[in-house]
């Protein structure tokens, strides 16, 4: 017995007897003068008979100490005043992440249990078989934490969904950060200059800001993100897209924290009409519970038909023109108050009701969409948002938009990417879509047109090359087809009521208590080949988060907003011909 | 008249005294500290370093029964007994007071008038021959607590005691008197030392307190003192322990090991709630007793090995 504990290279105890060893979990005693903390990785051997050794490997779930030798709660102060003997004894709880060769037997009691490191600990984590690691951060040994990158590009998985309370849990952080350590890493190679993200910005003016360095970068973090084998630097291509202000005529972007390199984004009216935009105004356009929505597509339909669209992204439709999107909800509200259009206009047999509680919605529409749909701004100026353009992350803010403005703009949006994607016909290059406040767009119960588009990137998203990165308070009032669909899931902080559902299942019982006290920066991350959760301590972000923490623009975002505007695009207009 | 209950569970065999230890007894000498007209309770300088406080325990279990067939003779009765003995430090004078057993000794023993019976049980439990020379039955368990007593000298010798500590001795002091700085620790009184006014002044002791040194004189020698631990009751002698040390050494000496045993032991007292024979059954007597129990180890498993064993030799 001396033997081996001689030859093993850093044992920090044994299993003990006193509990059931199970191949899936056993305890382990620790030696005096050693200790074990949470997410230490150990590895413990043992003969099989007629078998080549077993090596069990796992991870540290829970950590305890108790005085051997007290049997009442005072005793404890007997013992500090030296009055009784005792001995204090350190337990650890591991939870087995991989046995190789895989013969599923329990390590035996007295076993020597070695702190893991180097091989030993790649391939207790399954590091030594991901050949594209994408790096996650530290785990709390300080030792780095990888990422199979075929979960996340599709290869063998996709879709991510991150879970904490607003605030502390650092979910859009992470997100982000998930997004360029995947794009600065080797993990997908080359392709990661096509691939493309597209980040939904609910909150403040957070992402706002991914083009501009961090000032409060310091060599500790840069040696940090150096250990992860990424560059301590700002995300190099970002466009930032946001609504118009309200109220202005000029179509200018409401944005305080930056007046450079960013475009507003609306829609013509025009393309309201063609690309038949009307059900995403209607937070429950697809409710078959609700007669109106009849009515919606119905109109959606007709102005698909009738709309002519006109230069300045007006329409005319029905003979009138329209340039605004309060004058289509008046011609609209006129056409179905009529009793001679409202036929052709709502379709048959549509009691006035009916009618009715469709203009009610349409009318208390006109303040939310009413800055978005536009016919009074320059033609051929670039306003539609997508990923289409050169930058490879494109941030859309939605901070300033009404609830029902931001659900108008993910739904057009997502439907315009999926449909670009779908024609594509090919997975590659990637599109990344960061949406947080998933239950709100895709809530657990009822449907709508948005769920339905992200139902069916969750379900298509993989083949098609579009990968959500889905963020939200609790996953439990989320679309579980979502949620069930996502190979990786990340929790950050979280409440302690939604802590104990069970879509947090896969977290393991000490976990599900630490995920109430999680620090910001700390996630844990759960992948498809490993058993446990791995927690992970992410760097502080190198780009700015706040305008405090901003550097210095970056040259790309220094043209003016005007500029965006191409001089030349005049000259290819058929209609309009030079004039000389 | 007074009845008082004595926190004894009645079930506790004692180890301390005999009566027959105090055959031909003559009167106690009781002049040796102070005069026996001066006779108080005395209270020891509180105010001194607390020495360090070594005791000494065993604990035995009789593991089973066995008949030896020995060829052509009739069947010898023998016992299996595992017994332990160490020695627990209380240092209550460092920064960081601790207490911890510092030695250990465990042995398993076939007790029987053969000479070459032994057993196995197990690869790590073999009873090794002992040989008793009586007959009747109840001399197997007498060599038994012999074997015991004498495991118990061994480690209290091996644990060295330093000047200033005091060594606690289960028991009376016979035999063992040749061990330095020992005492020996009688929890209970088979009878009375003292009559008269000496025996006013037991009734009279504080918790804390000691009467003054006195010489018993029998067959044998020995100085000796009462103390009174708390938690016992006033005035009953519930509470109250008889201290021994070797009559070969120096009086001072003697008076040093009383007040020494005066500051500590009391301290160490247990409380009722906790020990069936508090007070006198001291805490770390309570805790070294059961880490020797663990070591003695499970008597179902051990008496399974016994039964499928086969004799050693």
């Amino acid at each position: 017995m001396m033997v081996r504990m001689a030859e093993a290279e850093d044992v920090v105890g044994r299993v003990l007897g006193t509990e059931d060893a199970t191949p899936l979990t056993f305890w382990v005693a620790i030696a005096p003068d050693s200790y074990l903390q949470l997410d230490d990785v150990v590895v413990t051997r043992r003969e099989v008979a007629g078998r080549e050794p077993v090596t069990v490997s796992g991870v540290v779930t829970a950590v305890r100490s108790r005085h051997e030798g007290a049997q009442f709660d005072s005793d404890v102060f007997a013992i500090s005043e030296g009055h009784l003997p005792a001995q204090v004894q350190e337990a650890a709880e591991i939870t087995v992440t991989r046995v190789d060769p895989e013969v599923f037997v329990p390590p035996r009691p007295g076993d020597a249990v070695m702190r893991a490191s180097g091989a030993a600990r790649d391939s207790a984590l399954y590091f030594d078989q991901m050949t594209r690691q994408i790096p996650l951060g530290f785990s709390r040994d300080g030792e780095p934490v990888f990422l199979n990158a075929d979960f996340l590009d599709g290869t063998r998985g996709a879709h991510v969904s991150i879970s904490g309370i607003s605030g502390v849990a650092t979910k859009t952080s992470f997100a982000t950060w998930l997004l360029y350590s995947l794009l600065h890493s080797q993990a997908i190679g080359p392709e990661a200059v096509n691939t493309k993200a597209l980040i939904f910005n609910v909150k403040g003016e957070d992402l706002l800001l991914l083009d501009h360095d961090n000032t409060r970068l310091d060599d500790t973090l840069r040696d940090s993100y150096a250990r992860l084998g990424l560059p301590a630097k700002a995300f190099g291509s970002v466009t930032v897209m946001a609504p118009p202000r309200q109220g202005d005529r000029n179509g200018v972007p409401d944005v305080a924290c930056r007046s450079t390199g960013v475009e507003s984004f609306y829609w013509t009216v025009a393309q309201f009409c063609s690309e038949r935009l009307l059900p995403f105004v209607f937070a429950d356009a697809d409710d078959e519970r609700q007669q109106y929505t009849m009515v919606v597509h119905q109109v959606a339909a007709k102005l698909h038909r009738e709309a002519q669209p006109k230069d300045d992204g007006g329409a005319v439709i029905d003979g009138q023109l329209v340039s605004s999107y309060g004058a289509l909800v008046d011609l609209l509200c006129d056409r179905l108050s009529d009793d001679t259009t409202r036929g052709t206009w709502a379709g048959t047999a549509v009691g006035l009701g009916t009618i009715n509680a469709f203009i009610r919605r349409l009318i208390s529409s006109t303040r939310d969409i009413g800055r978005l749909v536009r016919g009074d701004l320059p033609p051929r100026r670039a306003h539609g948002v997508g990923t289409d353009h050169d930058a490879q992350v494109t941030v859309v803010d939605l901070h300033n938009l009404p609830d029902r403005a931001q659900r108008f703009v993910v739904g057009v949006t997502l439907r315009g990417e999926f449909e670009r994607k779908e024609k594509a016909g090919t997975a590659r290059p990637l599109q990344f879509v960061v949406l947080d406040e998933l239950n709100k767009y895709a809530p657990r119960d009822g449907t709508s047109p948005i769920k339905e588009i992200l139902l069916d990137i969750a379900e298509r998203g993989r083949s098609l090359g579009v990968i959500l990165i889905g963020a939200q308070q609790t996953a439990s009032e989320v679309e579980r087809r979502i949620a069930a669909n996502s190979a990786i899931r990340v929790v950050g902080r979280l409440d302690p009521a939604e802590a104990n559902r069970p879509e947090y299942g896969f977290l393991a019982t000490g976990q599900r208590q630490r995920a109430l006290m999680a620090k910001p920066g700390t996630m844990f991350v759960a992948q498809p080949e490993l058993p446990v959760p791995l927690v992970v301590n992410f760097p502080f972000p190198a780009w700015a988060t706040r305008p405090a923490e901003a550097g210095a623009a970056p040259a790309s975002a220094l043209r003016s907003v005007t500029q965006t505007v191409d001089p030349f695009a005049l000259a290819g207009d058929d209609e309009d011909d030079i004039p000389f | 008249m007074r009845i008082s209950v004595s926190a004894w569970d009645p079930g506790y065999a004692d180890s301390g005294e005999r009566l027959s230890d105090a055959r031909g007894l003559t009167g106690p000498e009781l002049d040796v500290e102070v005069p026996s007209v001066d006779w108080m309770p005395l209270r020891p300088d509180a105010s001194a370093p607390p020495p360090r406080v070594l005791l000494v325990d065993g604990v035995r279990r009789l593991d089973a029964r066995v008949d030896i067939d020995v060829p052509g003779q009739p069947p010898v009765p023998g016992l299996c007994a595992s017994y332990a003995a160490g020695v627990v430090v209380c240092d209550l004078a460092s920064h960081s007071p601790n207490a911890s057993m510092v030695t250990s000794r465990v042995e398993r023993g076939l007790f029987s008038s053969v000479a070459d019976a032994e057993l196995s049980a197990g690869p790590v439990a073999a009873y090794q021959a002992r040989r008793v020379t009586g007959a009747e039955p109840g001399d197997l368990v007498n060599a038994v607590q012999e074997r015991l007593t004498s495991l118990e000298v061994a480690v209290a010798a091996e644990a060295e005691p330093a000047d200033a500590d005091l060594l606690v001795l289960d028991g009376a002091l016979r035999r063992r008197e040749h061990l330095r700085r020992a005492v020996g620790f009688i929890k209970s009184h088979q009878r009375r030392y003292l009559t008269d006014e000496p025996a006013k002044v037991v009734d009279r002791l504080k918790p804390g307190e000691r009467t003054p040194v006195f010489l018993l004189k029998t067959s044998w020698q020995r100085y000796t003192w009462y103390i009174r631990l708390p938690g016992g009751g006033d005035g009953s002698w519930a509470g109250v322990a008889r201290l021994e040390a070797a009559a070969e050494l120096p009086v001072d000496t003697v008076i040093g090991l009383a007040d020494a045993s005066a500051l500590m032991l009391p301290r160490l007292a247990s409380s009722a709630h906790k020990d069936p024979r508090a007070p006198q059954n001291l805490t770390p007597i309570a805790g070294l007793e059961r880490m020797l129990r663990a070591k003695l180890g499970d008597p179902r498993l051990l008496l399974r090995n016994l039964r499928t064993s086969r004799p050693v030799g």
